[in-house]
């Protein structure tokens, strides 16, 4: 899906795709495949089970969302420890590596923009599927793999404000 | 080999450098979280080398080495970052670090520049 940029900044989109796929190569995460594209807003989507969210504020404003569901997130922890590891160390080290690889994957997607002063904020995890993310815009792309499946999401800008009601919680299928 | 000091948040990277270092030989005398615990690490510690991250809270990788640099001017630090904007390198090398790693790092090029730096005074 081609997005034109908008308001005069840059479409931050693509890079961020084509860093996550270039990164999930280089860990050796086979079938790494797209699937849905979506741009919405303002509306709600619903995250995975493991999610990072990384601010960018400086030269390039905004929000990028890593979200993965268990068995992608154990898949990650396994292909990322450099020391092989079981399921149960997997599952103990799966947050942190998509902390990580959220870091990477969107420090590398803004190294384009070496004209911007960028300052990334640390990964702000969330642990639960019983969460919704809102934003009055937002790009959305989802992957599968063998193991599971992940979205990448971003919030081209975003001020405070909006940042404070990003994220909302589920109880029983409603926003509470 | 070489005493390491490993400075990262990310508690997975701090055991991947730790691992690909101890398999060469180096040891990892030890591991900080927090640019804020730096300096008295490297006190007890008295490591040959740093890594060091840029990204941490409180008190960022590049603060720390300024920090870390006037206290121990001969202190070696390569920095471990995800970022790797040029601006950020330079300031980075300015402030005094021995070297720039961008994530992700691969064995050989770590152990390669750990080396390199070890060598430079030598």
């Amino acid at each position: 899906m081609a997005l034109d940029s908008k308001d005069g900044l840059p479409d931050l989109f693509p890079s961020l795709l084509a860093a996550a796929e270039r990164y999930m190569e280089h860990l050796g995460l086979a079938g790494f495949r797209r699937l849905d594209a979506q741009e919405s807003g303002p509306s709600e989507l619903e995250l995975e089970d493991v999610t990072a969210f990384i601010q960018v504020s400086g030269g390039i404003q905004g929000g990028y969302l890593l979200s993965v569901d268990h068995g992608l997130s154990c898949q990650l922890a396994k292909l990322f420890m450099v020391d092989e590891i079981d399921e149960e160390e997997a599952s103990q080290y799966a947050s942190e590596v998509v902390a990580e690889v959220a870091n990477i994957v969107t420090a590398h997607s803004l190294k384009d923009h070496e004209d911007r002063e960028i300052l990334l904020g640390n990964p702000l995890m969330i642990l639960s599927r019983d969460m919704g993310m809102r934003a009055g815009f937002y790009q959305s792309q989802t992957y599968a793999a063998p193991g599971g499946r992940c979205r990448l999401i971003c919030i081209p800008k975003m001020d405070k404000t909006e940042l404070a009601s990003i994220v909302t919680v589920r109880t029983d299928g409603e926003e509470r | 080999m070489a005493k390491i000091m490993v400075v990262d948040d990310s508690g997975v990277m701090r055991k991947n450098i730790r691992a690909i270092l101890e398999r060469a030989g180096h040891e990892v005398v030890g591991e900080a979280a927090d640019g804020r615990e730096v300096l008295q690490h490297y006190i007890f510690h008295t490591p040959d080398v740093v890594t060091m991250d840029i990204s941490m809270p409180h008190l960022d990788g590049i603060e720390a080495l300024r920090g870390l640099l006037k206290v121990f001017p001969e202190a070696k630090v390569v920095i471990v970052s995800a970022m790797g904007q040029k601006a950020q390198v330079l300031e980075a090398i300015k402030s005094g670090a021995k070297s720039y790693l961008v994530k992700p790092i691969e064995g050989p090029v770590l152990l390669g520049t750990i080396q390199k730096v070890l060598q430079a005074d030598k």
